[in-house]
């Protein structure tokens, strides 16, 4: 009869407990990103002059957003936007949307397309310019596949439009969206 | 391989494979304040017909008289383009008019308490809106659906307000300037208290409806 030798078993349950601890860390930060900037203030908007239909929109001005997503290794990015949608893009104010249009993305310096997850197979490449909104899962593409790296940047055009009867409210009122985006890599 | 190898292996497959996130949040605002608008009348919106004689009526008694017209100028001035409406309500309703009509506002009444007749409004031609000239329409109070008015008459069944030009379209605009065109009529003679003084009195107030 032998007695087991605890520190054979002690070992492999440290190895354990080290992943379990220590990966989620790791991989939380495996990605960063950054926007140029995360708030746009448009101020005080004035009802414009001229006809007034029931469908008539107020189109706030285009700003662009650069986007910066850095990962430690040689990932496929992907860009996962969440928050409020109206009328399949994103909510602004109670009826109002923003247009998002991610453009200009390059991967580790070399220009790349962009599609959603879900297209991939329909679409074979990626896209110069891509309309985005909440519930899009974006990916960096090249030759029809997810494309692998570790830097990503893009530029975000955002127009918000708010309908015109949001804008004549009888009380001053503050108009707001909110989008997050999230970055991950496999 | 011993059960705990391999859930070790297991957790270094999964943890592989893994993915690894980061976020950032975008927010958009923006501000929009109600309108505010005032109204002006040329001359505080009072007009004077001063004495009128006998002579000045139509000497058939049993027929009404329509006095010359007047014009009367408007302006409106907003910090920024707003589509507005005007009503006006008629102060001396209960005096009555001459003739009956929704478009008829009261010019008081006699000393028996007949109507005296009756004051037409109109928003003349050359109504300029955020220097355009811009057309009437009305609709009905509590209703959505605009149509033309093409002689510019105030009725109080109806909201009038301007359309975009060269539309049937509701606009807004920042300032709205015209005439508004005064239509005074005299009941018949026969019809009213010729011993005592006859004081033409009409009041109405056009109230801005933001739209």
């Amino acid at each position: 009869m032998t007695i087991p030798d605890p520190r054979r078993k002690l070992l492999p349950v440290s190895l354990l407990l080290l992943l379990l601890g220590c990966s989620p860390h790791l991989l939380a930060s495996d990605c960063e990103i950054t926007l140029s900037s995360q708030h746009l203030d448009y101020g005080p908007q004035q009802h414009p002059s001229g006809a007034v239909t029931p469908q008539a929109r107020h189109l706030l001005d285009r700003r662009e957003v650069r986007l910066n997503a850095n990962c430690l290794a040689d990932s496929a990015i992907e860009l996962s936007l969440h928050g409020p949608v109206q009328s399949n893009r994103m909510k602004f104010s109670d009826q109002g949307q923003v247009s998002i249009q991610m453009s200009r993305a390059q991967l580790d310096g070399r220009p790349v397309g962009l599609a959603r997850l879900s297209d991939l197979g329909a679409t074979g490449v990626g896209l110069e310019s891509l309309a985005s909104a909440p519930g899009d899962i974006i990916v960096p593409v090249e030759g029809g596949l997810p494309a692998r790296g570790k830097s990503l940047v893009l530029s975000l055009e955002i127009v918000p439009e708010l309908p015109l009867s949001d804008m004549r409210s009888r009380d001053a009122k503050t108009h707001e969206g909110q989008l997050r985006i999230d970055v991950s890599a496999t | 391989m011993r059960p705990l190898t391999s859930l070790l292996l297991l957790l270094l497959v999964v943890a592989g494979t893994a993915q690894s996130a980061s976020s950032v949040d975008l927010s958009i605002s923006a501000t929009t304040h109600p309108a505010a608008c005032d109204i002006r009348l040329e001359n505080g919106g009072h007009v004077d017909y001063g004495v009128l004689q006998r002579s000045d009526l139509n000497a058939d008694s049993s027929r009404e008289t329509l006095l010359p017209a007047r014009n009367l100028g408007w302006s409106i001035s907003c910090g920024y383009a707003v589509p507005v409406g005007l009503q006006w309500t008629d102060n001396h309703a209960a005096y009555g008019s001459l003739p009956v009509g929704t478009q008829y506002f009261s010019m008081g009444k006699d000393g028996r308490g007949a109507p005296i007749g009756s004051l037409e409004i109109l928003y003349g031609d050359a109504t300029v809106a955020d220097g355009q000239t811009v057309s009437a329409i009305s609709r009905q109070t509590g209703g959505t659906t605009w149509i033309p008015n093409l002689t510019g008459i105030v009725d109080n069944r109806f909201v009038l307000a301007f359309a975009a030009p060269g539309t049937g379209t509701l606009g807004a605009f920042a300032s709205y300037s015209g005439q508004l065109l005064l239509s005074t009529r005299i009941a018949p003679l026969d019809t009213l208290d010729q011993t005592r003084v006859i004081q033409l009195d009409a009041s109405a107030t056009v109230e801005i409806i933001y739209l």
